[in-house]
């Protein structure tokens, strides 16, 4: 076959082949991309020319040594740009103020004497007529038995009641030492319970 | 020659004199705090074995004396046992805490006791819980209120609202003037010159009170105590008295009315012919009741 016919038949086939239209934006941007490209190896180019320079080797052993070092500190540089830094300084120089002005506690202080006391006074009888009583209150127990008197019982409810209160005077005594006030107070309860029992023993 | 022989008496008993008493050692522990006062502060204190003392001051402040006192013939003893007494002076927001107390085991060989001397603003409320001592009050304006066991509690001045519970001790209440419900058992009790509106509830005691013109309503229900009702102007005042089992003594020239609606039960009234008059209310059971005219009366 010769040139010319197959140049004939590749015309033909290429006719036959399908129209495709590229899209109108395309252009531009393959015109941008060549300009692009062209000023890029323009500056190769000239970067190519430019004289080599080394710094000498004391150059890179400072930087390296500094480096090394930590960094320089700006607190104040740094509480300015970070706020929350600023909160929390805040908060513990207060909590601080606050924990010394509360810490302190109420002053205490010491003081010594001496004074006479007649100690004879505190001596403990008032157990000395506890069987007297015993005595009574368990007669007066068996009158109960046999007769069924509200007033009767009563006393005996009463009497218990002064029971329990001589025995908190007692225990005070006990724990807080002997003293002339509560020995007042239990002097009454005692003479209360002289007048139950004497009110018993009338019943009897 | 009488003299002489009570000169030579004393003589013969001084050196008696000085063997009886013995010389106490007395260590004092002192605690003082002090508070600014805000509006809405008040203050409770809780005594054992505690004498209070409260007074207004003019400043706004709460001030706090404590004095732990421990009292022993050997020194060292006293010194070891003052600090068996815990106190706590502490404020948890608008409440000041006072305290002291032995602990459960303790037991102390030295005779001790606290001291509470405390000032606040007189509008400042007061809540006393204290057993065994002291609770005394003067001159507040606002609430009092104190419960009490074997002590003696003193009332002077105040006004505004008291409330008291007390078994044992005694209550002395003078010039007071407000509402106050007071619940007492085996509480010797006396007030003079009250004023305002008292509700009372007594059992075994000894009971005197004193009205003054103030005084607007009286209800007084006593089991087993001795009422003694003193009034500057009897007649001014409406009575509606009842007694059970309860010997009565009524003043002269008033024209009761006596009516016994049960055996043993005596209803007494009277009522004034005034538009507005102040009432007695009273009820004695298994005591006795007095009413007559106000006379001078000494402190116990």
């Amino acid at each position: 076959m010769s040139t010319e016919k197959q140049n004939q038949l590749i015309r033909q086939a290429i006719s036959e082949l399908p129209d495709y239209q590229a899209p109108e934006q395309l252009w531009p941007q393959i015109s941008e991309q060549l300009d692009i490209d062209q000023k890029e190896r323009l500056i190769q180019r000239q970067l190519a020319q430019l004289p080599d320079y080394h710094p000498p080797e004391t150059v890179w052993t400072e930087i390296a040594e500094g480096l090394a070092k930590a960094p320089p500190k700006n607190t104040w540089l740094r509480l300015v740009r970070q706020p929350l830094t600023w909160a929390a300084s805040f908060l513990l120089l207060f909590s601080l103020y606050w924990l010394v002005t509360q810490s302190q506690g109420p002053e205490v202080s010491y003081t010594y004497t001496t004074q006479a006391e007649s100690q004879w006074l505190l001596e403990s009888d008032w157990d000395a007529d506890e069987a007297d009583f015993a005595e009574v209150v368990q007669l007066h127990q068996r009158y109960l038995r046999t007769f069924d008197d509200q007033s009767a019982a009563s006393l005996q409810e009463e009497f218990d009641e002064l029971n329990t209160a001589r025995e908190e005077i007692k225990e005070t005594l006990d724990r807080y030492g002997k003293d002339q006030e509560l020995i007042r107070q239990l002097a009454a309860i005692e003479r209360a319970r002289t007048q139950i029992v004497n009110q018993m023993a009338q019943q009897i | 020659m009488k003299q002489i022989f009570v000169l030579l008496l004393f003589c013969l008993s001084a050196p008696c004199l000085l063997i009886a008493q013995e010389q106490i050692h007395v260590v004092t522990k002192k605690i003082n705090e002090s508070y600014n006062y805000r509006e809405d502060y008040e203050v409770n204190i809780e005594g054992d074995r505690a004498e209070v003392y409260i007074q207004p001051n003019l400043e706004n402040k709460i001030l706090i004396d404590i004095e732990v006192i421990a009292k022993h013939p050997n020194q060292e003893q006293a010194e070891k046992d003052v600090e068996k007494m815990a106190t706590i002076v502490k404020r948890l927001k608008n409440k000041i805490y006072i305290r002291n107390y032995l602990d459960a085991e303790e037991k102390s060989e030295a005779q001790l006791k606290v001291i509470y001397r405390i000032t606040v603003p007189a509008q400042c409320p007061v809540y006393i819980k204290n057993a065994y001592g002291v609770a005394e009050v003067d001159n507040l304006t606002n609430s009092v209120k104190i419960n009490s066991k074997f002590s003696h509690v003193s009332l002077q001045g105040l006004t505004g609202n008291m409330d008291l519970f007390t078994r044992y001790g005694d209550i002395y209440g003078q010039s007071l003037s407000g509402n106050a419900t007071i619940a007492s058992h085996r509480t010797d009790m006396i007030l003079k010159d009250i004023e305002g509106t008292y509700n009372i509830d007594a059992a075994y005691g000894n009971i005197q009170i004193y009205a003054s013109a103030g005084l607007l309503d009286l209800n007084l229900d006593a089991e087993k105590s001795q009422v003694m009702l003193f009034n500057p102007d009897l007649s001014s005042f409406r009575y509606d008295l009842t007694t059970v089992s309860t010997p009565t003594l009524l003043p002269e020239g008033m024209d009761f009315e006596i009516t016994q609606p049960e055996p043993n039960v005596q209803r007494i009234q009277y009522t004034p012919n005034n538009e507005y008059f102040p009432s007695f209310s009273v009820k004695v059971t298994f005591g006795t009741l007095q009413v007559q005219k106000s006379s001078k009366v000494k402190r116990p």
